[in-house]
């Protein structure tokens, strides 16, 4: 006696203090045919399924107990009577996303389906009550309350059904939302405070950090490096003139021809056989009071080497060289000033010759030097040819 | 055993024998507008088995006798209400028997009904009305709720006209055309009354009665 006493006792104990069912009626229903602009919500039916049409049903939360939660909700269980049958099959419900109004709804503004409450529900017959456990939507809308959009219907594959709204008259069985809820009396006074808890786990990895600074300016290109005859490197082109004269980046201030060939120039030498010190002829019978208008790189066929006219600045003027030995034609030799012309084809002779030397001293080219640039690189003279790789 | 028991035992097993089978009797119409409701009485001489079933919303093959009939789709979406002699609901359905009826071509509905049912022996009255014009109180005799009301279906979706489809979402148009099938599968005995089964009966009963006679006759 005493042990039944005792679990008497014990149960009510653990028992709540009040378990009550409640039954709500929909306050919204009406269905929507996607991409139709029709609205179906004075419908007597929820067709679900025939043309796609998806049923819509809203609940009135306000209408429990003031200061319930979704704790107190214990059970919730949609309720839908099927009226007609089309096409048996499965039904799937969802929450809806967003607010729609039963005169306003239609298939271009419903609400999108949201998560999955409840997925391939029998529907099988017509004249029957089909119910739905949708207790974790309802908990989530207990304690948000402007989450509540109501539940979206949905066939699953090929059903088709209608299920009494709350405008119809032959059956009159509208959706309902039965609750089972547990309230309690007042709550007690707090507890005391528990001991200081052990400590927690690792937190999980950050997110991914902000994109870094730009990173430093790379080192120049290496482009298309000359060298001359030696194999000595001469640098890479960094920039040329219309008039041929290309400069590297080592310094050196090299004129070629587009074509490749130097200009067509005439070199008086100090001894036979063109050798010796050699001058740009100025072209005139005498020298001095030329002024040499553009400096250029000669090149010697017979030396087979650079040359650039001394002081190699344009209002450098000729100078008399001395006694002349032998002449050096390059190219062929066009009209004045003939040792520029376009039609240098870098052909060289050497013929001997006499008379006074006059033009401007040439020396091996340091092109750079001579122009003022400074020279950076070896060798300061630049035997030709030129070649490019 | 008397002579009249011997005859009583031979118009059994003669009206059995008559008897086909599988008899299956086909009705075709169009209903004047969406409120206007068949009804077709039959009477049960024995149990069987009945089958109830409907060609006129998908269309389909009904199994006739002597040839099969082939019937087109595009009628309305029906209600077929099996009352009893009292005139009390005693099945009803409308459709949703993919498979056994045809599937709509337009709608993809199967909203022809069908019943089985074995049934006892007695009159019956079959109703094949457009959903969902139901019967009032389940009642033959308090007719149906939409009863003077034409137009309904079509105005359920805010349109005028009749036979607008309301099993389907967005009223598709029907006609007003049905076609239902009576077949009886006997269990013993059955009959939708023919013409076949009358007439023997009356022979059996002719031969009854000269047996009778005749017997008397001898006895005297």
């Amino acid at each position: 006696m005493n042990k039944i006493l005792v679990c008497l006792l014990t149960v009510s104990a653990l028992a709540p203090a009040t378990i009550f069912a409640q039954v709500l009626p929909v306050s919204q229903d009406a269905y929507v045919v996607p991409g139709n602009a029709t609205n179906f919500g004075a419908a007597v039916n929820i067709t679900v399924g025939n043309s796609a049409a998806q049923g819509l049903v809203q609940f009135d939360l306000s209408q429990l107990p003031a200061g319930a939660t979704s704790g107190a909700v214990q059970k919730a269980t949609l309720t839908l009577f099927v009226n007609h049958v089309s096409a048996a099959g499965a039904i799937n419900v969802n929450v809806a996303s967003g607010a729609w109004t039963e005169n306003g709804v239609n298939g271009t503004n419903a609400p999108a389906i949201a998560s999955t409450v409840a997925s391939k529900v029998p529907v099988s017959a017509a004249s029957q009550f089909v119910s739905i456990d949708v207790t974790s939507a309802v908990q989530e809308w207990v304690d948000r309350p402007t989450s509540n959009n109501g539940l979206i219907i949905t066939a699953d594959g090929s059903a088709s059904v209608q299920f009494d709204s709350k405008e119809s008259t032959n059956t009159s069985h509208p959706a309902t939302l039965s609750l089972v809820l547990a309230t309690g009396g007042p709550a007690g006074p707090a507890g005391p405070q528990g001991a200081v808890g052990p400590q927690g786990p690792t937190g999980p990895q950050g997110a991914t950090g902000p994109q870094g600074p730009a990173g430093p300016q790379g080192p120049a290109g290496t482009g298309v490096m000359a060298y001359d005859a030696n194999h000595n490197a001469l640098g890479n082109i960094v920039g040329s003139f219309s008039n041929g004269v290309v400069v590297f980046r080592n310094g050196y201030y090299v004129s070629v021809l587009f074509s490749g060939k130097f200009p067509v120039s005439q070199i008086w030498w100090s001894n036979t056989n063109c050798t010796g010190t050699g001058y740009l002829n100025d072209g005139n019978s005498g020298y001095g009071g030329y002024v040499m208008g553009t400096t250029q790189v000669i090149y010697s066929g017979q030396t087979n080497s650079l040359y650039v006219p001394a002081g190699a600045a344009a209002s450098a003027t000729s100078v008399n060289g001395g006694t002349l030995r032998s002449i050096e034609n390059s190219g062929t030799q066009g009209g004045p000033p003939n040792y520029i012309s376009a039609d240098a084809d870098g052909s060289s002779n050497c013929s001997s010759s006499s008379g006074a030397a006059g033009g401007w001293l040439l020396t091996p080219l340091n092109a750079a030097a001579a122009l003022g640039w400074s020279v950076t690189g070896s060798p300061l003279s630049v035997a030709g040819p030129i070649s490019v790789h | 055993m008397t002579v009249l028991q011997r005859t009583l035992l031979s118009l059994l097993l003669v009206s059995s024998a008559a008897i086909p089978a599988s008899a299956t009797t086909l009705y075709q119409g169009t209903l004047p507008d969406d409120s206007g409701v068949f009804l077709q009485p039959f009477t049960l001489s024995a149990a069987a088995e009945v089958t109830i079933q409907s060609f006129g919303y998908a269309g389909g093959t009904a199994f006739t006798s002597p040839l099969p009939t082939t019937i087109a789709a595009g009628g309305f979406a029906p209600d077929a209400i099996l009352f009893d002699g009292t005139g009390s609901e005693i099945a009803s359905d409308n459709g949703g028997h993919c498979g056994v009826t045809n599937t709509d071509p337009v709608t993809g509905n199967c909203d022809d009904p069908y019943i089985q049912q074995t049934l006892g022996p007695g009159d019956y009255t079959l109703a094949l009305a457009v959903w969902d014009n139901v019967p009032n109180d389940g009642l033959l005799a308090d007719g149906f709720r939409q009863d003077g009301n034409p137009g309904f279906t079509c105005a359920e979706f805010g349109a005028s006209g009749n036979f607008c489809d309301v099993t389907s979402a967005t009223g598709a148009v029907r006609t007003g055309n049905y076609a239902i099938t009576i077949s009886t599968q006997n269990i013993g005995a059955a009959s939708v009354p023919e013409a076949p089964t009358f007439l023997m009966l009356m022979i059996a009963c002719a031969s009854i009665v000269m047996l009778a006679r005749r017997n008397r006759q001898s006895i005297a």
